[in-house]
C-alpha cells in the first residue's frame, strides 16, 4: 500500500497529519480516514465541516463534553462550533475591558436567553438534540457563531474545500458527510467500512442542491 | 342648518380624533405601535449604573459596534388570512455588494422579482429547510428575474455568484405584511370579523405571534415591543 505522503504529496498534509498524531493519543485498532471534499463547479465554499456518523446510530454512546467560547473584542472565538447531543457550551466573556453581552439563539436546534454576560462571567447551555443553528450577541451586531450537533467526535472544519484527515477512527461501517453552510449545496453521504487499515484517498462531492 | 353644522362637527372629530382607523360598517381592524429595546437585563443595568454603554440618566448608549434598537428600519408586522391566496409582487435589487432588504415578509404563492443591478450574471435561489430550493432562471445585468415563492418558514434568498448577496424572507400562507421602523404605526384595516393571527418579525430576533378576533365596527389596539426576552418569554406561552 502507498504511504499516504507519497499519494498526497503535500508537504503541508505531513504537517498536519503529525500535529493530530502528537496531540490525539493514538488508540488501539484505530485508523484514519483522509480523502478530499470537491465542490461541484470548482466553487470556493467556506467552512466545510467533514464528519462520521456511526452506519448504526444505536451503536452510538457519547460521553457528554464541554466547549468554550470567549468573547474577547465582541467576537465569538470560535464562531462555529461542533457538538454533540448533550455536550455543553461555556460563553466566557473575556473581554479585557467593561463590555457586557447578551448571548441567545432563536433556533430549531434550541432556543436560549443567557440574560446578561459582564465581564469575566461564564454562561452556558446544554444542547440535546441534532440539527444545526446560529447564535448572537443581542448587543453587538457583528457578534454571531454558527453552532452544529452532530452524533459524533468525528469531524474537520475545513477553511475551504481539499484535503482532510480524521484520525483515530474506529473500525466499523461508518458514513462520511459534508455539512455545507451555503444553503445552495448539500453533499453525497459516502459509506465506509473500516476494518485494518487506515481509508485514504477517500473524495466526497458537494453538489448543488 | 347650525344643527346640521355642529353635528358635522362632532362627528368630523368623532371619526378623526379617535385613535385608530376610521370604522368602517361591518368590518374591523386592528393597529398599533411597534417597536424594538435590548435585553431587559441591559435595561436593567443602565437603569442603575452610569458609565460605559450606561448613560448617567440610566439610558443605554448606543456605539457603532452596537445593535441600536431605537433605529431599526426593517420591523415587520404581518397578518394571516387564510382567504389571501398570495399573488402579491415584491422587488430585491441586487447592488455590486448589498441587496436592497436585509429582510422581507412575504405569503407563499407572492411573486419575488429580483433586479440584478451588479455588473455580473447572477443566479438566485431561495432556500428553506433542507433541500427545498428554487432556483431562479440566470439574470444577466440589468435584468430581472421572478419565481413564485412555494416554501413557507424562515427562508434564504442567495445567489450563487457571491455570497454577499443575502436576504432572509419569513415566509407565510395568507400573510400581508407591513415594514416599520422601530416606533412606527400599522395597520390593517377593513377586516372582516373573524379570528386572525398577527405575527410581529425582525430576522435577527425572530417573531412574536398574537391571536385577536376582529368585531364588526370595532377597531383593536396592539402594540408590540420586539426583544429578546420578549420572543422567548412568548415562546413559552401556552
Amino acid at each position: 500500500m502507498k504511504s499516504i505522503f507519497t499519494v498526497m504529496n503535500l508537504p503541508a498534509f505531513k504537517s498536519i497529519l503529525l500535529l493530530y498524531l502528537f496531540a490525539f493519543p493514538v488508540l488501539a485498532n484505530a485508523h484514519h480516514l483522509s480523502g478530499k471534499v470537491l465542490v461541484d463547479g470548482g466553487k470556493n465554499l467556506k467552512n466545510l465541516i467533514v464528519y462520521l456518523e456511526p452506519a448504526d446510530s444505536s451503536k452510538l454512546k457519547l460521553e457528554p463534553k464541554l466547549h468554550k467560547i470567549m468573547q474577547k473584542g465582541r467576537q465569538f472565538n470560535p464562531n462555529i462550533i461542533v457538538v454533540s447531543p448533550g455536550d455543553k457550551i461555556q460563553f466566557l466573556n473575556d473581554e479585557d475591558r467593561e463590555i457586557d453581552h447578551n448571548i441567545y439563539s432563536l433556533s430549531r436546534l434550541k432556543n436560549f436567553d443567557l440574560g446578561l454576560g459582564e465581564r469575566g462571567s461564564i454562561l452556558e447551555v446544554t444542547l440535546d438534540k441534532k440539527g444545526y443553528g446560529n447564535f448572537y450577541c443581542s448587543v453587538h451586531k457583528l457578534m454571531e457563531g454558527r453552532m452544529i450537533s452532530l452524533d459524533t467526535r468525528h469531524y474537520a472544519i475545513l477553511e475551504k474545500p481539499g484535503n482532510f484527515i480524521l484520525p483515530n477512527v474506529p473500525p466499523g461501517n461508518w458514513v462520511v458527510k459534508v455539512f455545507v453552510f451555503h444553503k445552495r449545496y448539500k453533499s453525497i453521504p459516502i459509506n465506509i467500512t473500516l476494518e485494518n487499515s487506515s481509508h485514504e484517498n477517500v473524495e466526497l462531492k458537494v453538489v448543488k442542491k | 342648518m347650525k344643527n346640521f353644522l355642529i353635528n358635522s362637527l362632532v362627528l368630523f372629530f368623532l371619526v378623526n380624533c379617535a385613535s385608530g382607523p376610521a370604522i368602517v360598517p361591518g368590518k374591523g381592524a386592528v393597529y398599533g405601535k411597534i417597536s424594538a429595546q435590548s435585553h431587559k437585563d441591559i435595561i436593567a443595568k443602565a437603569s442603575k449604573k452610569g458609565g460605559g454603554i450606561y448613560s448617567k440618566k440610566g439610558e443605554v448608549v448606543f456605539t457603532k459596534q452596537m445593535v441600536n434598537y431605537h433605529q431599526l428600519k426593517e420591523l415587520y408586522v404581518c397578518i394571516l388570512d387564510s382567504s389571501f391566496a398570495g399573488g402579491k409582487d415584491h422587488l430585491l435589487i441586487a447592488e455590486k455588494d448589498k441587496m436592497s432588504h436585509r429582510s422581507l415578509a412575504i405569503a407563499k404563492g407572492d411573486r419575488l422579482w429580483v433586479q440584478n443591478n451588479s455588473n455580473q450574471v447572477l443566479t438566485f435561489f431561495l432556500a428553506g429547510q433542507e433541500d427545498d430550493i428554487q432556483v431562479y432562471s440566470p439574470v444577466k445585468p440589468g435584468e430581472r428575474s421572478v419565481i413564485t415563492v412555494a416554501q413557507e418558514g424562515t427562508l434564504e434568498l442567495g445567489s450563487d455568484e457571491n455570497e454577499i448577496l443575502m436576504t432572509t424572507l419569513f415566509s407565510r400562507s395568507g400573510l400581508m405584511g407591513q415594514k416599520h421602523s422601530s416606533g412606527g404605526s400599522y395597520s390593517f384595516e377593513n377586516l372582516d370579523p373573524g379570528k386572525y393571527k398577527i405575527l410581529f418579525w425582525y430576522w435577527r430576533l425572530g417573531f412574536i405571534e398574537k391571536n385577536i378576533v376582529i368585531k364588526a365596527g370595532v377597531n383593536i389596539e396592539l402594540n408590540q415591543v420586539l426583544s429578546v426576552d420578549k420572543i422567548m418569554a412568548s415562546k413559552n406561552d401556552p
